[in-house]
């Protein structure tokens, strides 16, 4: 039903994990990466030579000292803050090679000014 | 103008019709951990007949863009009850009211980009009013395929945020977003 993830002592709001998210890729306005193909602000795209290990080392971060449950058809795990945000990684998406963290502020009591949003980690064209 | 769809369909509609003025007994869902959630579906008895409200991502064509968005659905005939996120065990919550009415939640956004008009319908809830006006609502995840659960009086206000969101947060405002409700009443 959900593992604790992280050796921190007591479960973790988003607002713990922000700063070493932030620092380490684009942050504007609340999201994260550049705005993707379409129009919509929300569907975001953060570019590595190895995307998916991108893709997981940000959702490591962002997750760490949450309740993190595999999903059951084995293609991502999803993880409950503290503060009610929902994070869910997913290393296969209808987009070839672009596994996607999406974060969920829905039912965030302190969403720090996060915004919803889906990140695509795209193969290396910018860095 | 270019339209496409992501609403209940007319042969879930009147499954949701028939729902009217039978018991729901109870819900089964993952346990909330911090959030009232379940993972992809809500297992609803009803009268002793067992339903779902499932919520999982589908390529759809989307305004300007494809992309995984989570589609609503209601399901008969479920052969199997279980929940979609692994080593988890539903529970079952017992509600044991009448259905009085049900409201499905549809909203359509629209956007104009290079003299090209787009607009997009889909279903964002159903909510349940039962004895005394006290509801249940399901609201779909835009960014997961988690079914959110609320319950009290009032519940469309849950939704209202769509509106704004929409309008003045999804896209750049020079792309002319607007969304309006369309509500299906069932009594």
């Amino acid at each position: 039903m959900g593992t604790y993830k992280g050796g921190f002592p007591t479960y973790r709001s988003l607002r713990d994990n922000l700063d070493v998210t932030k620092n380490n890729y684009d942050y504007k306005n609340g999201y994260f990466g550049n705005k993707g193909k379409s129009s919509v602000n929300d569907i975001r795209e953060i570019y590595s030579d190895d995307q998916f290990k991108e893709a997981k080392s940000f959702y490591d971060k962002i997750t760490y000292g949450g309740i993190e449950t595999p999903l059951a058809n084995d293609k991502g795990l999803i993880t409950k803050l503290k503060d009610g945000t929902i994070i869910t990684y997913r290393e296969i998406t209808s987009t070839i090679n672009s596994p996607a963290v999406e974060i969920n502020i829905r039912t965030s009591k302190d969403a720090c000014g996060i915004k919803n949003q889906k990140i695509h980690f795209e193969g290396s064209k910018k860095k | 103008m270019i339209k496409t769809y992501n609403k209940i369909n007319d042969v879930e509609i009147q499954l949701l019709k028939g729902f009217i003025g039978r018991k729901l007994k109870n819900i089964k869902h993952d346990p909330f951990i911090f959030t009232p959630t379940s993972y992809g579906v809500v297992y609803l008895t009803i009268d002793d007949l067992l339903y779902s409200i499932t919520d999982f991502y589908e390529s759809v064509k989307c305004l300007d863009f494809i992309e995984d968005i989570s589609v609503l659905k209601i399901n008969d005939n479920i052969t199997e009850v279980k929940s979609y996120l692994k080593d988890t065990k539903l529970i079952t919550e017992n509600i044991n009211q009448t259905i009085n009415s049900i409201s499905i939640i549809n909203g359509k956004s629209s956007i104009k980009k290079n003299n090209e008009s787009f607009s997009f319908e889909d279903t964002y809830g159903i909510i349940f009013t039962l004895d005394d006006d006290y509801q249940f609502a399901f609201e779909k995840d835009d960014f997961g395929e988690s079914i959110t659960i609320y319950r009290g009086y009032n519940l469309f206000e849950k939704f209202k945020y769509l509106k704004d969101n929409f309008e003045k947060e999804a896209y750049d405002i020079s792309l002319n977003p607007s969304f309006e409700f369309d509500i299906i009443n069932l009594k």
